[in-house]
């Protein structure tokens, strides 16, 4: 098994963040993991994205034609990003800046990350929100492992907002879990 | 975790600091930048040097001072940066000063672009500088195996008082995997080496020359001993060779690494096909292409982010005419993805079939 | 009876004969370093960095640890082995083309970055080994195979004046031009490297000594004409005298 997503958005949503902790959780459960930050030519102020592939066997490129899953904080990524989705992909959209919806787009899944992570405790848990909903998507990460990574990275800068940040991860797993269900 | 998750450039400037490295010097340039900041953060940490030279030919001078004293010194560039270089690096040759070189490659020629490449392989491999000298040229394709290759890299060019290379890309550089760092290595006492600059209290002065003694049989006598020596001696090669093989792939560092997980997909598929892998390229694994078996085997295929492809004359060379060779050339500057691999390498047997050996 | 030695060789340098051109000033600059190596007993500790160049055959007379760097590339191999051994004298030796044309960058930024080192300039305004061709220090009017009978300005500009511009710095703690022409010159040149060798050894830092010298082969002179070209010629263009020293020497 192999799955291989992009993180895309603009500095500042936690896209390398989400990407790292992901990995952290694949490579704990002893996945191949690679990780590809990209950034766009300019310092600051730009879009950045990440590849992120787990895989069961040796990881070939790091350049990948069709992602099995995509993240799209914002709109520029859901429009520069949607043709690289594989047949049959998920696209997850931040409901928030992203106006798509199942309607208009049957690989698009809305995640309201705003709303949740503020039922959370704090929207500065928006991104694990979308981390829940993206490791539910992927599949290849033991809920276990997500979580024990969310706690070994965050937990120990801020352990006040542990409690937020697990919630707010399980709110994303629930999204996924909600959304599939329906299918 | 025993396992830590690290940029390429990080982990192996680290592994290059836990091999002993505590001389850098550098300069900065696309992709290999995190190399010299990572240093010159580290190098204070270990009573180390870090120096930014004022150029990549002062860098290269610096680590020449460094190695003469005894040291073990790193610079790190890309491309066009080693093409400045390879002044110091043939200089490095004669005068038996050993250092250890990294070569992010990008695509050229020219400025050329910042993305991961193979077109400096002749670069390296073919005698950089003046004056047809060799350094060993180590390949590897994982981040794994590059912070794995850096103790050996500077023991052999201490072992050789030569120049060696670590032929990487930008790719290597810029992702992050799990990677487990070696243990730091104790320092090598500098004063232990009976060959270094050091003063000659005591002793007769030593001199590290440059220039050839008025018998230039001498060094010429040295290299060629040397080379054969290594060809003996320091291949290091992954083979994944099935008796029954038709078809081997061989690429080496990025490419090496996609083509290494297109042949596990092919051979899945049902093809016989098996794959040779150097990690080094300088010595060249000729001993790995010259016992296959003419009689199974019937294509050799060098899938290399060059065009024209460049390790293909050496696969050339090795095979020497006995079983047909084919290059897949992804220019430089472009990382294929599986499926460009995977196309080319089918598109390839394919051809191959249909046209008759 | 017991004689006194009151003249002999340096012990740093070796009893082969000098390959220089007859009349040739290195052999004289090769021999005051070597002296102030004796008198500071330092020619055990002495690491010697020399170039590509006339400079270069000074490599077959010196008996200390030394190296020869690539052309121009003296002062950042000899920041690097002071780096790394830092106890050591490290000094570099160099001709013009060396230091001022192809060595430029180096020089200045080793310079600027006050690397405790000392770097010896000899200033003969002319590519020696080459045979003649135009120096960044050849004189304005001075004849060269590649520049002409007469140095023209407006075509290839002006000899640059090597202690001025690093005077320009910051970070060097001595800087000072000798010339090589009569034996009162001497002694103040000898002088001066023992100064800059001093500074070096207490830690100091950068210092940088340019000695006026002759060419008398590729000026197409005599020896002794070639005494006179310096006094008349090139020490009224390049002036004597320290640029820059540490206070506590003053």
């Amino acid at each position: 098994m192999e799955h291989k997503i992009l993180i895309a958005g603009f500095g500042g949503q936690g896209v390398l963040l989400m990407g790292q902790l992901l990995c952290y959780g694949a490579f704990a459960e002893r996945k191949k993991v690679l990780m590809l930050p990209s950034y766009g030519g300019q310092q600051r102020g730009g879009t950045s994205n990440c590849t992120v592939i787990i895989s069961d066997e040796d990881i070939g490129s790091p350049s990948v034609r069709h992602y099995d899953t995509i993240v799209a904080m914002n709109e520029p990524s859901y429009k520069l990003f949607r043709k690289s989705l594989k047949s049959g992909g998920h696209i997850l959209v931040n409901s928030s800046l992203v106006k798509v919806t199942r309607a208009m787009d049957e690989n698009a899944v809305s995640v309201p990350i705003s709303e949740l992570s503020r039922e959370a405790g704090s929207e500065k848990t928006a991104n694990i929100v979308m981390l829940g909903a993206l490791a539910a998507e992927c599949g290849m990460v033991g809920k276990a492992f997500v979580q024990e990574a969310v706690k070994q990275l965050l937990g120990r800068k801020k352990p006040d907002m542990l409690g937020c940040n697990l919630d707010a991860l399980d709110a994303g797993y629930s999204v996924i879990e909600k959304t599939h269900g329906k299918e | 975790m025993d396992f830590e998750f690290l940029e390429g450039c990080e982990a192996i400037a680290e592994a290059a600091v836990r091999a002993g490295c505590r001389f850098f010097a550098g300069y900065p340039i696309t992709p290999q930048t995190e190399v010299p900041e990572y240093m010159s953060r580290r190098m204070p940490e270990v009573g180390g040097i870090f120096l930014q030279g004022e150029s990549e030919i002062a860098a290269i001078n610096m680590v020449y001072g460094a190695g003469a004293s005894g040291v073990y010194a790193m610079t790190s560039s890309s491309s066009i940066g080693i093409a400045l270089k390879t002044e110091g690096i043939s200089y490095l040759a004669a005068a038996r000063i050993p250092a250890v070189i990294l070569n992010f490659q990008r695509g050229g020629p020219g400025i050329g672009n910042i993305t991961a490449s193979q077109s400096d392989y002749w670069q390296c491999v073919k005698g950089p500088g003046s004056g047809g000298h060799r350094c060993m040229v180590f390949s590897p394709s994982t981040i794994q195996e590059c912070v794995d290759i850096m103790g050996m890299a500077f023991e052999k060019a201490f072992r050789d008082r030569n120049p060696v290379f670590v032929l990487l890309d930008g790719s290597i550089g810029n992702i992050k995997e799990p990677v487990k760092l070696p243990d730091m290595k104790p320092v090598p006492d500098k004063d232990a080496f009976d060959w270094c600059l050091s003063g000659c209290e005591g002793r007769a002065p030593r001199q590290l020359l440059p220039i050839l003694p008025e018998d230039p049989s001498k060094f010429a006598e040295h290299a060629t001993e040397m080379y054969a020596r290594w060809q003996k001696e320091d291949v290091l090669v992954a083979e994944d060779l099935p008796d029954d093989a038709e078809v081997i792939v061989t690429a080496y560092g990025t490419a090496g690494r996609i083509a290494g997980a297109c042949v596990k997909r092919l051979r899945k598929e049902g093809l016989k096909i098996g794959m040779i892998r150097p990690l080094t390229v300088s010595p060249f694994p000729i001993a790995s292409f010259r016992k296959l078996d003419a009689g199974s085997t019937r294509l050799i295929i060098d899938v290399e982010m060059a065009k024209p492809a460049q390790m293909v004359e050496d696969v050339r060379l090795a095979v020497n005419g006995r079983i047909r060779v084919e290059a897949l050339e992804i220019p430089g500057g472009i990382i294929p993805t599986d499926e460009d691999v995977y196309e080319g390498i089918t598109g390839i047997i394919k051809g191959v079939n249909e046209n008759g050996a | 009876m017991e004689l006194e030695y009151v003249y002999k060789r340096p012990s740093a340098i070796s009893s082969e004969a000098d390959g220089y051109c007859p009349g040739c000033l290195h052999s004289t600059a090769n021999r005051i370093i070597a002296e102030v190596l004796d008198e500071m007993d330092a020619v055990g500790r002495t690491i010697a960095v020399f170039p590509v160049g006339c400079a270069v055959l000074s490599a077959g007379y010196f008996l200390t640890d030394m190296t020869i760097a690539a052309h121009g590339r003296a002062p950042a191999v000899a920041c690097a082995i002071k780096r790394c051994r830092p106890d050591r004298l490290v000094f570099t030796y160099q001709g013009d083309g060396d230091l001022a044309a192809i060595g430029m960058c180096e020089t200045i930024h080793t310079a600027n970055r006050g690397e405790n080192i000392t770097v010896i300039f000899i200033n003969n305004s002319i590519f020696g080994m080459t045979g003649g061709q135009m120096a960044p220090t050849t004189l304005i009017g001075q004849a060269s195979t590649t520049g002409g009978p007469s140095r023209n300005p407006d075509e290839v500009g002006y000899p640059f004046k090597m202690c001025e511009l690093i005077n320009q710095l910051e970070a060097p703690k001595y800087i000072a031009r000798f010339a090589l022409d009569s034996v009162p010159h001497i002694r103040e040149a000898k002088k001066g490297i023992k100064r800059a060798f001093s500074i070096q050894m207490n830690g100091g830092g950068y210092s940088f000594v340019e000695l006026i010298s002759n060419c008398s082969t590729n000026w197409k002179t005599t020896p002794l004409k070639s005494l006179k070209f310096m006094r008349e010629k090139m020490i009224p263009y390049y002036p004597l005298g320290e640029f820059r020293k540490p206070e506590e020497e003053e």
